[in-house]
């Protein structure tokens, strides 16, 4: 399983004039990866992951998704790809369904199998019954798992998220944890940003912390954290780094 | 304790201008965007200050001076009134920022009149546009005079404040009853529509029943309008026929006791209706048959159509020109083509042959949904580009909806008018190759002029239905070329039409082909 499906090269990212959001940043993401990509706000992680999802330009530096380059093949990429955002705008407009259905022939998910896994996924989630409700109607839970459905759809190799815990309730999001591990199985790969460290340590097979756009540790779980907690060592890595 | 409306309207008036991004931002393309939005609007007021010196000039040509001021005001007032009812209740209740004006310690009173005041900020904006040239025209032909000059000060200030309030409390009424209804985006759509359809079919059924229709000339229409259709105007006239103030401080204070009733009864009931309006109809459970799939072009223009038939706001101003095409072909019905062969209007059909194409290229370019479809993707813009399309794909989805709306329209326009009008074959040929090429070209043009300026962050999506540079390029540009088109067609025959439609059909391969280059980024 050491087929890289996301390679980083250092990727940097300048806001306005001089404002670097991610500054030579690299990391490899590699097929059954569980990636944790750790850092207090403004970090640089949203932007890091925007990049790499081909919604956010760059100003130098590459990004690789199953060998493909982000900048030159950005149809293909994303076709192999899932983006969850922090904030799960959806279209208000469309039902639960018609959205997924949407995702599903954006994503050319074949009919049959789109409706099994709408079906399944939705049950596992327990939205079957608001699918046909209009999105504007969801709580900001229901919005975040129609969009977690959405990007499952296609089964990508890569899923990309941001906070994708966050407004979930308690059955799921052990339910989605249950379903990144079954995917990395599968040798497909999750690469995601949290701020909760506690999910981090015990679900991520590797992690990466940034601060100020720069990566400052990176690396398997075990051996980032050592015999200490993910949270003393976050909290100690900033410092070092600060001093 | 310090008034919080004007830190409101501040920050509103920062949003709807956009003056603090271009200020505050070190990208160089948010400034380019706005020397773009700044010629957008530069223009507009180009064509509506040459439009209204016209109309003025004409209007007192006419002997009919003294009902100029009057005029104008009612005539601004009444777009001020349909624009309001097109905008929709947004511009007061249900906003994108709602939530976060409501979480602050501010009164509800301080909310609606700070919203209102943006509302009648812009509105005054237009007013002064029309009422400004028409005085100056005014007073070239008659004598100068200080009660004249406050008289319509005071009314211009004052005049967009009951055609405001009556548009709001009208279209909020429409909301609030369509809320529960599962197709309440159309239906809302359908009621605006029918009250504006209503309104000119009552106008014009008062005008022909004013006496023999060529008696109908400006003052005839200036007494429709100051008299029967928009009644407060009739103060102002009567002012400046008089020499009396009474008129005026009636104007003033029916438009002030409307402003502070109307806001008195929106405190109180601030919370019922915002509550109403949020409404939510809840469907039965979904059933795993009802799938369809499709290809991603197909889903992505279905998904242009229902958004653009979801938001009564986006689809009655992205239409207006199709209304108006339909409206036009519905009053062609009723028009007796004999009236051409015995008539004072026997040279009417040879001199406006081809009056039919140029009219289309104005009505078709006030129809330009395309022109803002990309920038009301808003906060959900990362959902589309992150999708496996090219942005060539996306762009040209968007450009779908207006092409087919316009198309439509403009084939039925372009038959009533060619028959009622008894055009030579010629004429007919060409004013069905406008309506194609040109509608082709205005869904493409509006699609890339968004691509090029778009604006994401609103707050109201009538900041970008309404208020956008491309919109406002493809709305003006189009009516300066439709209008040039009509008269010099007069003189030179089908050769203007036919330049413009093999410019169109030019302009359209180069936006097709520049757009293979094209990227999206949030």
């Amino acid at each position: 399983m050491n087929t890289p499906i996301l390679e980083i090269k250092n990727l940097t990212k300048i806001y306005g004039k001089s404002k670097k959001a991610v500054d030579d940043l690299s990391l490899t993401v590699c097929a059954g990866d569980i990636y944790g990509f750790i850092g207090q706000n403004g970090a640089g992680k949203t932007t890091t992951l925007r990049a790499v999802t081909g919604i956010l330009s760059f100003d130098s530096g590459e990004i690789r998704i199953d060998g493909h380059s982000v900048k030159d093949e950005p149809v293909l990429c994303k076709q192999i790809t899932a983006f969850i955002p922090d904030n799960p705008d959806l279209y208000d407009f469309l039902t639960g369904i018609q959205y997924l259905n949407f995702i599903g022939d954006m994503f050319k998910v074949p009919k049959e199998t789109r409706i099994e896994r709408i079906q399944t996924y939705a049950e596992m989630f327990r939205i079957s019954n608001d699918l046909n409700s209009l999105i504007g109607a969801y709580s900001h839970g229901m919005k975040q798992k129609i969009a977690l459905i959405g990007a499952l759809l296609h089964q990508p190799k890569l899923m990309v998220l941001d906070e994708p815990l966050v407004g979930l309730d308690p059955e799921a999001a052990f339910k989605l944890k249950q379903v990144f591990r079954e995917m990395c199985e599968k040798g497909n790969a999750i690469f995601f940003s949290t701020h909760v460290l506690d999910v981090a340590e015990k679900l991520c097979n590797k992690i990466a912390i940034i601060k100020n756009g720069r990566l400052i540790a990176s690396g398997k779980t075990e051996d980032v954290r050592g015999d200490e907690s993910l949270e003393a060592i976050f909290m100690e890595v900033l410092e070092n780094d600060a001093r | 304790m310090r008034a919080k409306w004007p830190l409101l309207l501040k920050v509103q008036l920062l949003g709807l201008t956009g003056i603090n991004k271009v200020r505050k931002s070190d990208d160089a393309r948010v400034k380019r965007r706005a020397v773009g939005a700044l010629a957008a609007l530069i223009l507009v007021g180009a064509v509506l200050l040459f439009y209204v010196v016209l109309f003025s000039i004409g209007f007192c040509e006419q002997g009919l001076g003294d009902m100029l001021p009057a005029f104008m005001v009612a005539i601004s007032s009444l777009i001020v009134f349909f624009f309001t009812l097109f905008q929709g209740c947004p511009i007061l209740f249900a906003t994108k920022d709602r939530d976060l004006v409501l979480a602050l310690p501010v009164s509800k009173r301080e909310i609606i009149f700070s919203r209102l005041l943006c509302s009648y900020l812009s509105s005054l904006a237009f007013v002064l546009a029309v009422a400004l040239p028409a005085t100056v025209v005014y007073f070239v032909y008659q004598p100068f005079s200080a009660f004249v000059v406050l008289t319509i000060l005071f009314s211009v200030l004052f005049a967009p404040i009951l055609p405001l309030i009556l548009g709001v409390t009208l279209s909020t009424l429409i909301y609030a009853l369509t809320a529960k209804l599962r197709h309440k985006a159309i239906l809302q759509s359908i009621f605006s529509i029918a009250l504006f359809i209503g309104i000119m079919i009552a106008s014009f059924s008062i005008s022909f029943s004013m006496g023999n229709q060529s008696e109908i000339d400006m003052g005839a229409i200036g007494n429709l309008l100051i008299g029967r259709i928009y009644y407060p105007a009739l103060f102002i006239q009567q002012t400046l026929t008089n020499q009396t103030i009474w008129g005026l401080l009636i104007f003033l204070a029916i438009s002030i006791a409307a402003a502070i009733l109307f806001i008195l009864i929106v405190t109180l009931l601030y919370n019922k209706i915002e509550s109403t309006l949020q409404n939510r109809s809840f469907s039965r459970a979904y059933r795993a048959k009802e799938i369809r799939s499709a290809s991603a072009m197909t889903t992505l223009v279905k998904k242009e159509f229902k958004r653009l038939l979801s938001s009564p706001a986006y689809l009655l101003n992205s239409i207006s020109g199709d209304i108006l095409m339909l409206l036009a072909s519905f009053f062609l019905l009723f028009f007796d083509p004999n009236l051409l062969n015995n008539t004072e209007l026997s040279a009417f059909n040879t001199l406006f042959q081809y009056a039919g194409a140029g009219l289309l290229i104005l009505f078709i370019g006030t129809s330009c949904p395309s022109a803002c479809a990309l920038s009301l993707e808003g906060n959900t813009r990362g959902l589309l580009f992150s999708m496996p399309l090219s942005a060539r794909k996306i762009l040209m989805a968007k450009a779908v909806p207006t092409f087919v709306f316009n198309f439509i329209c403009a084939i039925v326009f372009s038959i009533f008018f060619c028959v009622k009008i008894q055009v030579s074959w010629v004429a007919w040929l060409l004013t069905l190759f406008t309506a194609f090429f040109f509608s082709v070209f205005i869904a493409l043009a509006g699609s890339f002029l968004n691509y090029k300026f778009p604006k994401y962050d609103w707050t109201k999506e009538i900041q970008v239905i309404k208020n956008s540079a491309p919109l406002l390029i493809m709305v003006f540009g189009s009516m300066i070329i439709g209008i040039a088109c009509c008269i010099l067609t007069i003189y030179l025959g089908p050769w203007p039409v036919l330049t413009v439609n093999i410019l169109a059909i030019l302009s359209s391969l180069l936006i097709f082909l520049n757009l293979k280059h094209a990227k999206l980024y949030i």
